[in-house]
C-alpha cells in the first residue's frame, strides 16, 4: 500500500533513527538547536526520501542489503561528503549494497535518496537500458547529462511536494504506479550516461581504516574512547588516523572523540537522577577535567549549561506513539 | 595531598616517588606540599617546596619519569645541567642522578611503566618508539607542552578539591589515556630537541659516592678514603660535586650528617634522648658548635626539634601528615 509521511525533528537521534533503508547515526557538530525535516514516500517497489537539516553533522550509515540505493543533493549548498568524497549537485552517488560509510556536512544540506529492490534493478537493466544497474561493488559517483539530472530533480521535488500537500494522491495505487514509473525512468536515464568518478585507492584504504574506527566505537557504545587506545585497537598511527578522519569526518579523531564524549556526557546528564550524580562526576567520567572549559563548550554545543540538563525532569522519549508509527517497517 | 613541616617526613613521602635522598640546603623553616595520584598505570605528583635542596633520584628499572617545573620558579639543575624554560626532563629506567634546586620550587612529575610508554608510543607513531636510557631534557612544541601542563594541573587540582572523582575507574582511565597521548606528543624523536645531562661515567661516580655514604652513615669519612674507594682523583670528585650538587664533597657530607642528626632527633631513632647523643652519633663532637650550625641550617636549635618531637609523640608519620584519601 503506497504511503507517505512528513515529519520535523529537533532531536538528531530521533531523526537518524527514522531514516529508511539504512541504520543511521548522527553526531551534530555545529552549535545551536538542531532542526531537520524528513519526507518519506513508499511507492509499490520504489522508496524515496528527502532530507533537510540545519546544522553541520557527521553521520554514519549502514545501508540495508537487498536494495539498490542512490542519493544526490537536491540543492547546492555547503559541503556534503560521502566517505570523504564531495557530493556535487550535478552528481548521483550509487551506493554499494549494504554500504557502511561516514557522511558529513559542513552546513545545512538538502539531499534526497531513492531505492529499489536489487532484483528489480537487475531486471530493469536488462530490459530498458541494456546495462548493469545492480549496486556496484564499490560506491561510485556518476555525473549524468545536465538535462536528465534536472528531470530527476524536478520529479523528485514534485513527489515530495505531493506528500506535503496532497498525501491522498500518493496513497492512490494507480497514481502511485504512475509516479513510480516516471521516477524509475528518470533514474535509469541518468545511469545511461556513464561518466563515472572512480574511487581512488587511497580512499578505499582510508575507508577500511574508518570501518575499523567505526566498529571500535560501535563495540563500546557507552564508553568514552581516546586516541591512544583507538590507535592500538585499529593498528594505525595517530598521523594516518588523523588524515582519514580529516577526510571523512572533517575533523581530527581527537576532536571527534571529544564531541562523542560530550554527547555521552549529555546523555548521562539527561538520564541521571539529579541526586545520584553530580556534574563533576559525570564530567570526569567522560574525560573532562577542566570544568570551566567543559561548561563553556557544553553550552556552545547544546545551548544550555550542564547543570541545567541535569536538573531537568526526565522525559520519556522513545515511547512517543507518533514516532513509533513513523518508524514502522 | 599532604603538607609537611619536617624534611624527613617529606623525604619519606618522596621515597614513593623514587627520591632516595633529600638534603635541605636552604636556610630557614621547612615547608612543603605534595599531592600524589595513583591511576591504573600512571602516577602523578605535584609539589611545592620552600627551601633549596639536593635530591638523589632513582628510577626503577621498569619505569620512566617525566618531570617539569610549574610556574616561573628558578630552574632546577639535573645531573649538573640547568633546565631551560619550556623543557621537560625525562629520566630513563634504572637511572640514578642528582637534582638540585636553588630556592623555592614547584614541580610536577609523571611516572609511567616503560613498557606502557613503548607500546603506546609505537601505536601512536606507527614506528618503533625508543625510550631514552639516560636523563634527557626535551623541548616539546609549546602547544603540546602547555597541553600536558594543563592536564596535569587539572588532575592535581581535582585530587585536592574532590579526590573521590579519581576513584571512578572510567574517569581514571580517561585521564590516563589523555595523559599518555599528551606525553607522547611531548617526546618528539628529533635529535635537535634533546639535551643530555651528565655522562654515564659522571653519574656512575656520584651514584657510588652516594652508596658509600649510605653504607657508612655514622662515620666521618675522609676525602682520601672516599677517593680511594671510588678510584677517582680528589680534583675530579670535587668538580663533579660542585657541578651536580652545588657543594664540595666535604660540605655535602657535613650537611648530610647534619640532616641525619636531625632525623634521629625528630624520630627518636636509636633511643636518642639528648642533643649531644645525636650529635656524637653523627660525628659532631663539639656540642656548642653543632647547635650553632644546626640553627643556621634549619632555623631552630636541635633542642627545639627534640622537644617538638617529644610533644608530637612517637614517630608516627601518618598522624603528622595531613592526609586526605586519594
Amino acid at each position: 500500500m503506497p504511503s507517505s509521511a512528513v515529519r520535523e525533528f529537533t532531536d538528531s537521534d530521533d531523526y537518524a533513527a527514522t531514516i529508511r533503508a539504512t541504520r543511521a547515526e548522527m553526531t551534530v557538530t555545529g552549535r545551536g538547536h538542531f532542526a531537520a525535516k524528513l519526507i518519506r514516500i513508499d511507492l509499490h517497489r520504489l522508496w524515496m526520501q528527502r532530507f533537510s537539516e540545519n546544522l553541520p553533522r557527521i553521520g554514519h550509515s549502514a545501508n540495508v542489503r537487498g536494495r539498490a540505493i542512490i542519493s544526490f543533493r537536491t540543492q547546492p549548498g555547503p559541503d556534503l561528503l560521502w566517505s570523504g568524497v564531495e557530493m556535487l549537485p550535478t552528481d548521483i552517488t550509487r551506493h554499494s549494497e549494504g554500504q557502511e560509510a561516514y557522511q558529513r556536512s559542513s552546513g545545512s544540506p538538502r539531499w534526497g535518496a531513492m531505492s529499489l529492490p536489487v532484483e528489480d534493478v537487475a531486471l530493469l537493466g536488462e530490459t530498458i537500458v541494456g546495462c548493469d544497474l545492480t549496486p556496484p561493488k564499490d560506491t561510485k559517483t556518476l555525473t549524468p547529462r545536465a538535462s536528465t539530472m534536472a528531470k530527476l530533480q524536478r520529479l523528485h521535488a514534485a513527489a515530495a511536494q505531493l506528500a506535503e500537500d496532497a498525501p491522498a494522491v500518493i496513497a492512490n495505487p494507480e497514481a502511485a504506479r504512475a509516479l513510480e514509473q516516471a521516477l524509475i525512468e528518470a533514474m535509469t536515464a541518468c545511469f545511461d550516461h556513464r561518466e563515472v568518478r572512480e574511487d581512488r585507492a587511497a580512499l578505499r584504504q582510508h575507508a577500511l581504516i574508518m570501518r575499523r574506527f567505526r566498529s571500535a566505537t560501535e563495540e563500546n557504545p557507552d564508553q568514552p574512547l581516546y586516541v591512544p587506545e583507538l590507535c592500538k585497537m585499529i593498528g594505525v598511527s595517530d598521523r594516518t588516523l588523523r588524515a582519514c578522519c580529516q577526510e571523512q569526518l572533517g575533523m581530527s579523531p581527537k576532536r571527534y572523540l571529544l564531541l562523542r564524549r560530550m554527547h555521552l556526557a549529555r546523555r548521562a546528564l539527561r538520564d541521571g537522577a539529579p541526586t545520584a550524580a553530580t556534574v563533576t562526576e559525570i564530567a570526569t567520567r567522560y574525560g573532562f577535567w577542566q570544568f570551566g572549559r567543559f561548561a563553556g563548550e557544553y553550552r556552545a554545543i547544546f545551548g544550555e549549561l550542564p547543570s541545567a540538563t541535569l536538573g531537568r525532569p526526565r522525559v520519556q522519549r522513545r515511547a512517543e506513539p507518533a514516532l513509533a508509527e513513523f518508524c514502522r517497517n | 595531598m599532604s603538607v609537611f613541616s619536617e624534611p624527613d617526613d617529606f623525604e619519606a613521602a618522596l621515597g614513593e616517588e623514587g627520591c632516595l635522598g633529600l638534603l635541605i640546603t636552604g636556610r630557614g623553616l621547612f615547608r612543603a606540599r605534595l599531592t600524589q595520584i595513583a591511576l591504573h598505570r600512571l602516577r602523578l605528583s605535584a609539589a611545592e617546596e620552600q627551601l633549596s635542596r639536593i635530591g638523589f633520584i632513582v628510577v626503577p628499572a621498569d619505569m620512566v619519569l617525566m618531570w617539569f617545573p610549574i610556574g616561573g620558579a628558578p630552574s632546577p639543575v639535573w645531573g649538573g645541567v640547568g633546565m631551560r624554560a619550556g623543557e621537560i626532563m625525562i629520566v630513563g629506567p634504572g637511572q640514578r642522578l642528582h637534582a638540585r634546586t636553588a630556592g623555592p620550587c614547584r614541580w610536577g612529575a609523571i611516572w609511567l611503566p616503560v613498557e606502557e610508554l613503548i607500546r603506546y608510543g609505537r601505536a601512536l607513531t606507527g614506528a618503533p618508539f625508543g625510550v631514552p636510557s639516560v636523563a634527557q631534557y626535551r623541548r616539546p612544541a609549546p602547544a603540546n607542552g602547555t597541553h600536558l601542563h594543563h592536564l596535569h594541573a587539572a588532575a592535581i587540582r581535582m585530587a585536592q578539591i574532590r579526590p573521590q572523582a579519581l576513584v571512578d575507574a572510567e574517569a581514571a582511565h580517561g585521564l590516563e589515556q589523555q595523559l599518555i597521548h599528551a606525553l607522547i606528543k611531548c617526546l618528539p624523536a628529533g635529535v635537535e630537541d634533546k639535551r643530555v645531562t651528565a655522562t654515564d661515567r659522571c653519574q656512575d661516580i656520584l651514584s657510588r659516592f652516594e652508596d658509600l655514604l649510605k653504607a657508612q652513615p655514622n662515620r666521618n669519612l675522609h676525602m682520601a678514603e672516599i677517593c680511594a674507594a671510588l678510584s677517582v682523583s680528589d680534583h675530579l670528585l670535587r668538580s663533579l660535586c660542585l657541578e651536580h650538587l652545588g657543594l664540595g664533597p666535604t660540605a655535602y657530607i657535613r650537611v648530610r650528617r647534619m640532616s641525619l642528626a636531625r632525623r634521629d632527633l625528630w624520630r627518636g631513632n636509636h633511643g636518642v634522648a639528648s642533643v649531644s647523643g645525636a650529635a656524637r652519633r653523627h660525628g659532631f663532637h663539639d656540642g656548642g658548635r653543632f647547635a650553632a650550625s644546626y640553627r643556621e641550617l634549619f632555623g631552630e636549635l636541635p633542642s627545639v626539634t627534640l622537644r617538638r618531637s617529644l610533644r608530637a609523640g612517637t614517630a608516627d608519620l601518618a598522624r603528622r601528615r595531613m592526609h586526605l584519601p586519594v
